[in-house]
């Protein structure tokens, strides 16, 4: 009797840890099944972002390339790029944040400002009649000639780049230029202790220079001693040389006079090593628009409000040089 | 088979319950007929002496298998409950550590000084972040050294923060910088720290999860110590034509009782528990991880604004964020439901989060910067936040039906578990009275 009650007992005690352990089977297994987490492929290794196409073409020293002959900014024709612009209502332009004296957010008013940024308040003048038809795109370094190359539409992201670019004739094959409007050279920020007094002197050491510039060439070919260490922005070299990741900040005379309004502890040091001749950039096809920019420079250079815009923002340089003399004939 | 079985049925494997199914099967003869020759071999005091032993090591076993299960059912319940709970107590600091720096980049964004109530939510953050990793290392135990890195990590964070914060108050633009290089470090190094620990401890949870259900393999044993003592009732009942022997009877009964109780309430928790990973668990993982990935779109959102006008790149990520989010909060084809407004607050800011980046893509910054900052009713800082709120009950309130089914699974097994060891041992003692009684029949 009590066998055959065990028995019935012992196919429903089998029956049902049978059911339990199936239950398991179907229940799902791992930690990340659990978060539902999709298995992710190995990243493929990303192309690197375009280098600067290899150029055949020099840059003669102490030569600046030269840009379109000027079209005064009172007989601006009224049609072609310039039309197109006014109707748009607004002049798109890439510019820096962080470049104090050049083009910087001034965190206490939240404003974009600086040298490039009154250039550009002046073009937006000539243009609109008012200098504040601007619309800011803050770039890096490296997005200069990336935001002035067409799309698929033949469209930019801006009209103008006036973010301390350097003519160059390897600049020239993709993208056109205005005449200069600072003559800036390339220098070294030390430590305020330091005996060193040019790059020459930091042989072994580490220098810190933005990516996809002028300055970082130089660096690497010039001086192959030296530790180079790039950054995305110029400001990102302030900070690793703030923390002492970094020995030295090489760049454009004008930007590390920024830094050391910034930093008490640093110092610029030496002469010149190169000539670096600033010009705003514009797309390869808007002839018409780099000849009024080119106007408006040679009207601010004739007037006097190159000389006083130097003043407002570099005068921590020196006095007020002559303005950069315009090179036309392309 | 019972050719085979000549020799008496081995008692020394039913002795320790660690003994498994093989040892088992040669118990198995209970069906054997009487009949077998071997005996003869051997006089009936003698097989009587070892029926005691078959029957009394056979009850003990029961007992100990069932009280196996039962703690290693209770133990792994219990793990898989803290478990979860420490998963959602990673995924909460993850949370406040990227909503810290949302709201750092955002104050960067206002210009000017920072808003004293937007610091106080830094704060805030931080300080939450700061107390559950000290929580978290706490209760951790597997011992990960990683908190200690996270918690290192938060450290030199603050403090790139309070350097981005000084320079910033002086006018420097190298605070923007400190600021971005702040939030790198979060983003390359911490937040997948953080990642790598959740993804531990839900590894940790699911394997408490299949051990809780593995414990039932431990009641093979109850089975069969129960199949030899009824096996030894029939024994004695034919050698000595008596159709009863009570104290046996009894203790045959009382593990049969025992035993269906325990399959039925170990399969109930293990039921509760595959339930709950279905179920509860579930909802709150995909809640918690909805949450995760809406906070990084939000916090995203300020710094496509601060990079002002090149935020496409990023835009991209916010995107990506939002739809991870959206996936995970529909519920559809899920054991579990995740209600409709939890969804539709989601997406309201996200309609909102839609408007500020037009504004900007239009050239509009400063109209963007206005819609992103406002703490308005309707804006979209108070879109996320009855969001966020709705989230976050939801998922304390789905991580506690978690905890209450598993714990009450766990206590009732744990109690099952001392009723078998009880039952053995009286088992035990009724066996050993009940074949006595027939082995004084000899003296």
């Amino acid at each position: 009797m009590s066998a055959i009650r065990s028995r019935t007992a012992r196919v429903a005690l089998i029956a049902t840890l049978i059911g339990t352990l199936a239950l398991t089977a179907c229940a799902p297994r791992s930690g990340s099944d659990d978060l539902g987490l999709t298995p992710t492929p190995t990243p493929t290794e990303s192309a690197p972002s375009n280098p600067a196409p290899a150029s055949t073409c020099k840059n003669v020293e102490g030569e600046v390339q030269p840009s379109y002959s000027p079209i005064s900014p009172d007989s601006i024709p009224s049609d072609g790029a310039i039309e197109t612009i006014r109707q748009q209502g607004v002049l798109r332009v890439g510019v820096s944040a962080d470049t104090l004296l050049m083009g910087a957010r001034n965190p206490l008013t939240g404003q974009i400002e600086g040298f490039d940024i009154d250039v550009l308040h002046e073009i937006s003048r000539a243009i609109f009649g008012d200098p504040n038809k601007l619309q800011f795109k803050v770039i890096t370094s490296a997005q200069r000639l990336d935001v002035l190359t067409p799309d698929a539409d033949g469209k930019t992201q801006v009209d103008i780049v006036a973010r301390t670019m350097t003519i160059n004739c390897a600049r020239w094959e993709t993208i056109a230029f205005s005449t200069e409007y600072y003559d800036a050279g390339q220098k070294v920020l030390v430590g305020a202790d330091s005996d060193a007094t040019s790059i020459a002197d930091l042989d072994g050491k580490k220098v810190c220079a933005p990516a996809s510039t002028t300055t970082l060439t130089r660096l690497q070919d010039e001086f192959p001693n030296v530790e180079a260490v790039s950054a995305a922005t110029h400001t990102e070299c302030l900070v690793l040389f703030q923390q002492g990741k970094v020995d030295a900040i090489t760049g454009d005379d004008t930007i590390l006079a920024g830094f050391a309004a910034q930093d008490p502890y640093a110092k610029v040091v030496g002469e010149p090593i190169s000539a670096e001749p600033y010009g705003l950039g514009m797309p390869a096809d808007k002839v018409e628009l780099v000849q009024v920019v080119n106007g408006v420079l040679d009207r601010m250079r004739s007037d006097g409000t190159w000389t006083s815009l130097y003043t407002k923002w570099l005068g921590v340089l020196g006095p007020a040089p002559a303005p950069p003399v315009p090179v036309y004939g392309r | 088979m019972s050719t085979t079985a000549a020799a008496p049925p081995p008692p020394v494997p039913q002795a320790s319950p660690q003994q498994n199914a093989p040892s088992v099967t040669a118990v198995q003869p209970q069906n054997a007929p009487v009949a077998t020759p071997a005996k003869k071999t051997r006089s009936t005091p003698a097989t009587l002496r070892l029926l005691l032993a078959v029957s009394v090591l056979a009850s003990l076993a029961f007992g100990a298998a069932g009280f196996q299960t039962g703690s290693s059912q209770a133990g792994s319940t219990a793990d898989a409950s803290a478990e979860a709970a420490q998963l959602i107590g990673i995924q909460s600091v993850r949370n406040d550590l990227v909503r810290a720096d949302a709201i750092a980049a955002n104050a960067f964004l206002v210009g000017g000084l920072e808003p004293a109530d937007q610091r106080a939510e830094y704060d805030t953050a931080i300080d939450d972040a700061t107390r559950e990793i000290t929580r978290l290392a706490a209760d951790d135990k597997a011992g990960d050294t990683d908190f200690a890195k996270v918690n290192a990590e938060v450290a030199i964070y603050t403090g790139l923060i309070e350097q981005a914060r000084a320079n910033n108050r002086q006018g420097f633009p190298v605070g923007a910088a400190y600021l971005s290089q702040a939030s790198a470090l979060l983003n390359d190094s911490t937040l997948p720290q953080l990642e790598a620990l959740v993804l531990a401890s839900a590894d940790r949870a699911a394997g408490s999860f299949t051990a809780s259900t593995v414990s039932l393999v431990w009641l093979i044993i109850a089975l069969a110590a129960l199949i030899a003592l009824v096996w030894v009732h029939l024994w004695i009942t034919r050698r000595s034509h008596r159709y009863l022997n009570w104290p046996l009877l009894i203790a045959a009964g009382a593990m049969l009782i025992v035993g269906v109780i325990g399959v039925i309430t170990f399969s109930n928790t293990t039921g509760a528990a595959i339930e709950a990973r279905q179920n509860s668990y579930a909802k709150t993982l995909a809640l918690s991880q909805a949450y995760t990935s809406a906070t990084e779109a939000k916090s995203l959102e300020s710094f496509t604004l601060i990079k002002r006008g090149s935020g496409q790149t990023l835009e991209a990520d916010v995107q990506t964020a939002i739809s991870d989010a959206q996936t995970r909060l529909d519920s559809s084809g899920k054991k579990y439901l995740i209600s409709d407004d939890l969804k539709n607050s989601f997406n309201s800011w996200v309609e909102k989060h839609k408007e500020i980046r037009e504004a900007d893509d239009t050239g509009n910054w400063d109209g963007a910067v206005a819609q992103a900052i406002s703490q308005e009713p309707g804006s979209a800082n108070a879109a996320f936040t009855s969001f966020s709120t709705a989230a976050q009950d939801d998922i304390a309130s789905s991580s506690a039906t978690t905890k209450d089914a598993l714990d009450t699974g766990g206590t009732q097994s744990a109690l099952l578990g001392w009723l078998f060891l009880v039952a053995g041992l009286a088992a035990a003692v009724l066996s050993w009275r009940g074949v006595s009684l027939r082995l004084k029949e000899y003296r």
